[in-house]
């Protein structure tokens, strides 16, 4: 995966939720975590994680970047399940929270730039953490191109030529191995810059103002709405459950009207 | 940018009344691998207003010099003095006036948009955004990348991540700029307009510059005094760019190259004797040739 393409969606996007308050889209992610935690339905999990795609389409966003990030933890989840799952209703309730939260948390990182992010959770953290996480940027974006470079190199020496298994593993060992001492200077070298430039033990970081407080507003009360149905589905679950159907036929009209105004303003 | 029009005034390194911004002598520094650098010899002076090419062959402690400058290293033996303070003991104190661009730029951004990497120092320092925005603005202009502002860094090119790193530099006015190879990667036009940028910025603000480079033929149209530094570090040469590049035995210890026209003139002069003695720059000799042309010949 280019993560310069997360990044560049967070930092160029001109989305609604691009253009939202960090806190706002914060606080709507922690509440849409909250209602996949407290849900046992299966059906309200993929209300909820039908409702995140609806707007990831209505939104413009780059869905296939997006969707395959988000199913990624199906993957572990998959295995888990299979491990422990009494049924297979519960298995699939297991897979379907996974991908639910990852997909909120991918979409909060295709809309907002990383140092956003961290610069709201550098309030509640202790200094160091805050200054940490986001000192973290710029280096994955450093390490991450010098990975395809070492990759490349090994490639072009031979290093990963088929037939050769373990040497291809002694080859790819090394270079993570060099990777590793790499990061480590890289990392020395990253705090002297910003000793340089400035850094006093506290990394400032200029909060974007939100360009629709109205839109924050709506944000917020959508997440807190999909977490007021999970809860309702939990605490009523009994009165309930012959209604399941009825958040997810919702949600699915709200995907299919998305994917008509996405499909005719093309 | 604007063509270059004016050639350094190459006052004397050693002229009394010149005001000092870094003085170092006879530093010595062991790195963990055991790889010592001992910049002794001659003292290295930078003066107000002056810019100080540093040359030499790789590995001879040009970075090293530069660090020491900066308080990333501590001088296990001898001083280093930026506006009269020990940089490694009190960077705090002189850091506002000191804009740095390391070698590797890349390591030098860290922010997800070029606007807000430049606004970097400036908030650190708690400015207020509203100054902080209009600096931005003018470096920005300055450098001629005002597009670049909301781009993100990682997908620029080399060229324009140096000038990136440059307007980072350069947004808190500093009165002494620091270049590790500044020219390294560029194409020629780029180069010269960072020549043409460095040199205004230096007559215009009064601004100290000390960089390292192996661009030799930067060194005529843009120092006003070099030093030389021989392997291991010792600094062997000191001089304007006429003085060190008359002196072929020093150059050839530390593996410098003349530049072109200095040799173009030395074969001159091999073939016929009444040719000018030579010229460093592109206007010197065509001025020199020009009068040669015009001299009358034995």
């Amino acid at each position: 995966m280019d993560i310069g393409v997360v990044d560049r969606s967070a930092v160029t996007g001109t989305s609604v939720l691009h253009g939202a308050a960090t806190s706002a889209k914060l606080a709507a992610f922690s509440l849409l975590l909250a209602a996949v935690v407290v849900s046992t339905n299966l059906f309200v999990v993929l209300a909820i994680a039908v409702a995140l795609l609806a707007a990831v389409f209505a939104l413009r966003l780059p869905a296939r970047s997006i969707l395959p990030l988000a199913a990624y933890p199906a993957i572990f989840a998959a295995v888990f399940a299979f491990a422990s799952a009494p049924d297979a209703l519960a298995g699939a309730l297991i897979i379907a929270k996974a991908i639910t939260s990852a997909l909120a948390a991918v979409t909060l990182m295709f809309t907002t730039p990383y140092p956003q992010v961290f610069a709201a959770l550098q309030r509640v953290t202790p200094g160091l953490v805050g200054d940490t996480l986001l000192m973290t940027y710029r280096a994955i974006f450093i390490l991450a191109d010098k990975l395809g470079d070492l990759t490349r190199a090994v490639r072009l020496r031979s290093g990963l030529s088929k037939g050769h298994p373990v040497r291809a593993a002694q080859a790819t060992t090394r270079a993570l191995g060099g990777l590793l001492l790499y990061s480590l200077d890289l990392s020395q070298r990253e705090y002297d810059v910003l000793v340089l430039r400035g850094y006093t033990g506290r990394l400032r970081v200029a909060v974007r103002p939100s360009r629709s407080p109205a839109a924050d507003i709506v944000i917020v009360l959508a997440a807190l709405t999909l977490l007021g149905i999970a809860s309702a589905w939990r605490i009523y679950h009994v009165a309930f459950i012959d209604y399941s159907w009825i958040p997810l036929a919702a949600a699915l009209l709200g995907l299919c009207a998305a994917l008509v105004t996405r499909w005719r303003t093309r | 940018m604007t063509p270059h029009t004016h050639s350094p005034d190459h006052t004397h390194p050693d002229d009394p009344n010149a005001e000092e911004v870094v003085h170092i002598s006879c530093v010595r520094h062991t790195y963990e691998d055991g790889t010592s650098v001992h910049l002794c010899g001659i003292d290295f002076v930078a003066h107000r207003g002056k810019r100080v090419a540093v040359l030499g062959p790789n590995g001879a402690g040009k970075t090293t010099m530069l660090y020491h400058i900066l308080g990333l290293l501590k001088p296990q033996e001898g001083a280093v003095h930026v506006f009269g303070i020990s940089p490694a003991d009190d960077w705090p104190a002189i850091r506002r006036r000191v804009g740095v661009m390391l070698q590797n730029v890349d390591e030098q951004i860290i922010s997800p948009t070029v606007g807000d990497d430049v606004a970097f120092s400036p908030r650190q320092y708690g400015l207020p955004e509203a100054e902080v925005q209009e600096r931005v603005s003018a470096v920005l202009r300055l450098l001629g990348i005002e597009e670049l502002a909301d781009r993100v860094p990682h997908n620029l090119s080399g060229g324009e991540k140096r000038k990136v790193a440059l307007a980072g530099a350069l947004v808190m006015d500093p009165e002494l700029l620091v270049l590790d190879e500044p020219f390294e990667g560029l194409d020629p036009t780029s180069r010269q307009g960072l020549l043409d940028l460095l040199e205004r910025l230096s007559r215009e603000r009064d601004m100290t510059v000390v960089l390292s480079t192996h661009d030799i033929d930067a060194v005529p149209e843009f120092a006003d005094y070099a030093y030389v530094l021989a392997p291991g570090g010792t600094i062997a040469l000191r001089g304007t760019p006429a003085e060190v590049f008359a002196n072929a035995p020093v150059l050839a210890r530390g593996n410098i190259k003349p530049p072109i026209l200095a040799e173009l003139f030395t074969r001159l002069r091999e073939r016929d004797p009444s040719a000018p003695a030579t010229a460093l720059t592109i206007s010197d000799a065509a001025e020199a040739l020009e009068a040669w042309k015009r001299s009358p010949r034995q």
